[in-house]
């Protein structure tokens, strides 16, 4: 009888707070719920905020930010495009690059014909797809009125929904293999 | 036409932790369970021992 | 007490787990994901744009369909409970939601994974990336609230609310990515997914992976409403020991 089930942890399991512990259980539960509530509602409207600063969307098109001179007063947003063709320009041993974005196509790589440009700057290492024609870039930073140009804090790529093997020959969906690629 | 990044670390990196986390998440169930069975077992036994005559009073601590 | 399968003193532990469902499932599962490990890194092609790193969307996305599921599992199991008071909708509900956020937990660190070299960073707050964050905290917070809760009784019906409630979000996790702008690509799969977002043989090896990782989720799902089961049983008895 050295080990009794019911000696040892009996008392502890049976503790149940619809007993006798109820009140001070009480207050101290509802004070953990109280705060769990209140750092989760936080997280949530910090979330929901970060989502969409000032704004209601993740990003605006290039022809949206160059229509609109609102957007122009320094403040921090995502302006996306796609990189127009032969704009890009990085002095050799520098991590300062100067190029333009155009409205991205629809399934389609390279800009929309004759949409308006932006011109940006950015300081360090590009993305690996960045010059992949079928990627759409999304610049984070604000507009530099000086300089006349978007200076570019981070650099995302958007990728296409649509999956496609290397193999695959589809010369429709791969414009891109017809010019060289762009390298720098 | 452009040759795609490879990436590999990252692809080793995201399958190792999924399967890791789903099998240490098994393995952990299955070993809480067994445990549970074998205290659920020594409760039964310790409860028809209890029942027994002459056996049963100083079992309760209640 | 059908949780804990009984286990005479002269049955052995391989006799007993080989009549048991659950082990089986095991077998499936891990034969499914052997088959799948050989489909999604020799089979399947390589993408044209992403690389190599694009198959780790076989494993993504059925990882997140199933979260869904999981809470789908908890949200219908918890108006059961709220209607009929019964102890095993608890039961389905708790280990749903369980195994849901470990699923949605490995949906976010995949994409975390995924989105560094591809989209060149490892978090941005837009709509699909915020709405699954937001859909983690609620079923995390389904799992805090039973164990904070004043009474067990309390902890189940409150889960319950939250649980169902907190469903609301998987259809805005899984339509973000068409209300808003995103970074996040479109749906491959299910309703609003386009016919022709994948080559055949890449939605091939997806619907296998489907396959096996529902195999994985069946296991984890069932496994913890006995581990549930079997607790309930030993507090059960340790509570009538020492009231009686």
């Amino acid at each position: 009888m050295q080990t009794d089930p019911y000696t040892g942890p009996v008392p502890a399991a049976v503790s149940s707070p619809e007993e006798e512990t109820e009140r001070s259980a009480w207050s101290n539960h509802r004070t953990r719920l109280l705060i769990l509530g209140g750092v989760i509602a936080l997280a949530v409207a910090y979330m929901v905020y970060a989502a969409f600063p000032g704004n209601t969307l993740y990003f605006v098109t290039v022809s949206e930010f160059v229509d609109d001179p609102k957007l122009h007063d320094g403040q921090t947003l995502r302006v996306a495009g796609a990189l127009a063709p032969d704009t890009f320009r990085r002095e050799d041993g520098s991590t300062l690059s100067r190029f333009s974005l155009g409205d991205k196509q629809i399934d389609v790589p390279g800009i929309t014909p004759g949409s308006p440009q932006m011109e940006a700057s950015y300081v360090g290492v590009l993305p690996d797809l960045f010059f992949n024609p079928h990627s759409e870039i999304i610049l984070e930073g604000h507009y530099d009125g000086r300089e006349g140009v978007f200076a570019t804090d981070n650099i995302l790529v958007k990728c296409p929904s649509k999956y496609q093997s290397i193999q695959a020959e589809n010369p429709d969906l791969m414009p891109g293999a017809a010019a060289p690629a762009q390298s720098y | 036409m452009t040759v795609p990044p490879s990436n590999l670390p990252y692809l080793f990196a995201a399958f190792a932790v999924v399967w890791a986390v789903f099998f240490i998440y098994a393995a952990y169930m299955s070993w809480r369970r067994q445990s549970v069975q074998r205290d659920l077992q020594d409760l039964h036994e310790a409860i028809e021992s209890a029942e027994e005559p002459g056996d049963g009073d100083e079992n309760r601590t209640l | 007490m059908a949780a804990i399968a009984g286990r005479g003193p002269t049955d052995s532990p391989i006799r007993s787990s080989l009549r048991d469902p659950r082990f089986w499932l095991l077998v499936a599962t891990a034969a499914l994901t052997i088959i799948d490990g050989y489909l999604i890194f020799v089979v399947a092609p390589t993408d044209q744009v992403l690389g190599h790193i694009q198959r780790i969307f076989y494993i993504h996305v059925p990882i997140s369909i199933l979260s869904f599921l999981g809470f789908l599992v908890c949200a219908v199991a918890g108006i059961g409970y709220l209607i009929r008071r019964g102890e095993v909708w608890d039961r389905v509900a708790h280990a749903a939601a369980e195994v849901g956020v470990v699923f949605v937990t490995l949906a976010l660190v995949t994409g975390v994974i995924w989105a560094r070299p591809v989209w060149g960073v490892w978090w941005t707050w837009e709509p699909r990336l915020t709405t699954t964050l937001i859909l983690w905290l609620i079923y995390v917070a389904y799992l805090m609230i039973r164990h904070y809760a004043p009474t067990a009784q309390q902890g189940r019906a409150w889960s319950a609310v939250v649980g169902i409630i907190g469903f609301v979000d998987v259809p805005i996790v899984y339509y973000s990515v068409q209300w808003w702008r995103s970074i996040h690509p479109v749906q491959v799969i299910g309703p609003e997914a386009a016919d022709d977002a994948l080559e055949p043989i890449m939605a091939r090896i997806l619907v296998f992976s489907l396959v096996a990782a529902l195999a994985l989720f069946s296991y984890l799902l069932l496994e913890r409403v006995a581990l549930r089961g079997a607790e309930d049983a030993v507090s059960a008895i340790r509570r009538q020991g020492t009231y009686d």
